[in-house]
């Protein structure tokens, strides 16, 4: 009964690992797949505005909003439709949102009348946005202009950096429909696996109400009445011992628990 | 008391001979120089454009400094009297001068190329330039316009760039590559859409006083965007021109699939209110004001009641203030408005013995 309970208790952990794995590397991976961009926010000096003016961006792009304004000031950011607004940003603090529907969102600083105005322009996975060209093929270039060449051709090709994301939308949505059902079997899983162990805890304090000995007792009663030859009696003492020794240690663990 | 005499004389006498060593040394400066050379600024509303004077000693090769904080491109009109007074790059090394100082005079904005300078907080592109004047009487006036179709052309490609979802800051390095330039503008004008855009975005930045035309002239824009990118002959050459604005540093069957897949979104007509938006404030803010103007001169340095000149300073265009440097001086006359939106700049003047 005590080694049962051993390698229930096992099975259990396995089970929550399997299922929190299943719940957490969907949300991980979805997570690398967004792209990060960021809007400046400046002030007088610079002049006011937002930086770039206009931004295009996937669906569930990071847009982190950086309030570099000098001299320092504290800004509210209001999209035109309601969608967002941020909370009083202080000078150098970040503020990051996701968009998840395609669309054009105006935004302004909340001042009145605003001084300030931008966009940014959600589109979806199946669009592809410019890449961000690596550092090093911008520095090739840029030392072959400075020696007075012109660029090959093929000085992107040294490095291709296709960091926009160019997803086909059925597979795009084929793929993300697979996510949430895998999510959805990880979290029922770990439900599953959670009411399992709440049930086996209830189980064992119910025996710890009782007599330490009932089950050794009970588990007595049922092997006692086999008629087992001496060998095979020794043998069963053997295991009877050993058994008693994983259940104390199991319940030493548990105390420490 | 027959002392106190004597010293008196005597004193009398070291301050003669201080005014006649003064006067002779002074004499040689005057025969050498006879003119000295005047640097000015108005309109200079904008505390992120700034024109500043380096060196005025030297009235053949006078040194300024032109200063762009703002998003926006200025061409740069040069008239001078006499004619053919051209300012030229201060060094043959600068790049950003060689390159924009050529045959069509433009002032970069911040973010575009790499030479960005000044702090995080505060950057500015730069454009050092030096002057030849030959004589006295001369004049020579540079007019920054933000509105000139080769500065536009430029804001606007800026602009698709942004559109197309390019996010790396002071990227367009294909602007300064040898006769770069030109071949833009020339691949530019091949594009009808690009051009008709061109002119409605002037027009758009033009008409921040009334919304309705500002909305007119937005929506015209969109619809030229959108003409543009969905046009499959006008999309070759547009993402050629793009591929080689950004040096060529991404790959052009990426630049081409970009302009082509994006034109099927639609998403080009988003634009619209952004437009508006930005006429009307940024059209507003900027452009109200008449365009920022710089003139040099050289002033005579005979009394005026001897050489009555035409081109004394007070006859400039409208110079708040308007230092006379003296030969062997140095001085900086640096625009300095006392708020962003103040329509009459001040200028202070600082000497460097």
């Amino acid at each position: 009964m005590s080694r049962k309970y051993y390698h229930t208790f096992y099975l259990f952990v396995a089970v929550c690992l399997t299922s929190l794995c299943l719940c957490l590397i969907p949300l991980a991976t979805a997570k690398a797949q967004g792209n990060n961009a960021t809007m400046q926010i400046l002030g007088p000096l610079q002049p006011p505005g937002f930086s770039p003016a206009l931004l295009t961006v996937h669906v569930d792009d990071y847009v982190s909003f950086v309030n570099q304004a000098s001299p320092p000031a504290t800004f509210t950011i209001t999209s035109d439709n309601g969608h967002f607004s941020s909370p009083a940003l202080a000078p150098n603090k970040v503020w990051t949102i996701t968009l998840s529907s395609p669309g054009a969102y105006e935004f302004h600083d909340a001042a009145a009348p605003p001084r300030m105005i931008s966009e940014i322009i959600v589109v979806p996975d199946a669009i592809s946005l410019l890449p961000t060209p690596e550092p090093g093929v911008g520095a090739t270039a840029l030392a072959l202009i400075e020696s007075g060449k012109t660029p090959p051709d093929t000085v992107a090709l040294v490095t291709p950096t296709p960091t926009s994301r160019t997803i086909q939308p059925s597979s795009s949505s084929g793929s993300s429909m697979l996510i949430r059902i895998l999510v959805v079997v990880g979290v029922a899983l770990l439900f599953l696996a959670l009411l399992l162990g709440v049930i086996l805890l209830l189980r064992r304090l119910r025996r710890r109400r009782g007599s330490p000995h009932e089950s050794e007792e009970q588990d007595a009663k049922v092997v006692s009445p086999l008629a087992l030859p001496a060998p095979r009696q020794h043998r069963f003492a053997r295991l009877r011992r050993r058994k008693g020794e994983d259940e104390d240690d199991l319940e030493d663990e548990d105390d420490e628990i | 008391m027959r002392y106190n005499l004597a010293l008196r004389a005597l004193l009398a006498l070291c301050a003669l001979l201080v005014m006649a060593e003064s006067f002779l040394i002074m004499m040689p400066a005057r025969a050498a120089n006879p003119y000295h050379i005047t640097f000015s600024t108005s309109n200079f509303a904008l505390q992120t454009l700034s024109a500043s004077a380096n060196d005025l000693s030297n009235s053949g090769h006078v040194l300024f400094t032109l200063q762009n904080g703002t998003q926006f491109w200025y061409s740069i009109a040069v008239q001078s009297s006499p004619a053919g007074i051209t300012p030229t790059p201060a060094l043959a090394s600068d790049l950003v001068a060689t390159t924009f100082y050529g045959a069509v005079p433009l002032l970069p904005p911040i973010g575009v190329i790499p030479f960005d300078q000044g702090t995080s907080s505060a950057r500015y592109e730069t454009l050092r330039l030096a002057l030849a004047f030959s004589g006295p009487v001369q004049q020579v006036q540079l007019q920054l316009n933000p509105f000139e179709s080769h500065a536009v052309t430029l804001d606007v490609l800026t602009l698709l760039l942004q559109l197309l979802g390019y996010k790396s800051a002071s990227g367009q390095i294909g602007l300064l590559t040898p006769g770069g330039l030109k071949l833009l503008f020339d691949d530019a004008s091949a594009l009808q859409d690009l051009t008709s855009l061109v002119n409605d975005y002037t027009q758009a930045l033009q008409s921040q006083s009334t919304s309705s035309s500002a909305l007119t002239a937005a929506f015209a824009c969109a619809k030229d965007v959108a003409a543009l990118l969905t046009n499959s002959s006008e999309q070759r050459t547009l993402a050629d021109l793009l591929w080689k604005l950004l040096g060529k540093t991404i790959p052009s069957t990426v630049m081409l699939k970009t302009v082509a897949n994006f034109a099927g979104g639609q998403f080009s007509l988003g634009i619209e209110e952004f437009i508006m938006d930005e006429a009307t404030l940024l059209g507003t803010m900027l452009f109200q004001q008449s365009n920022p103007l710089v003139t040099l001169q050289s002033v005579s340095n005979a009394p005026a009641s001897q050489t009555p000149s035409p081109s004394t300073p007070t006859s400039m265009s409208s110079p708040t203030t308007l230092p006379t440097v003296s030969p062997g001086t140095i001085s900086t006359i640096t625009a300095t408005p006392t708020s962003s939106l103040s329509p009459t700049p001040t200028a202070s003047s600082t000497r460097h013995p």
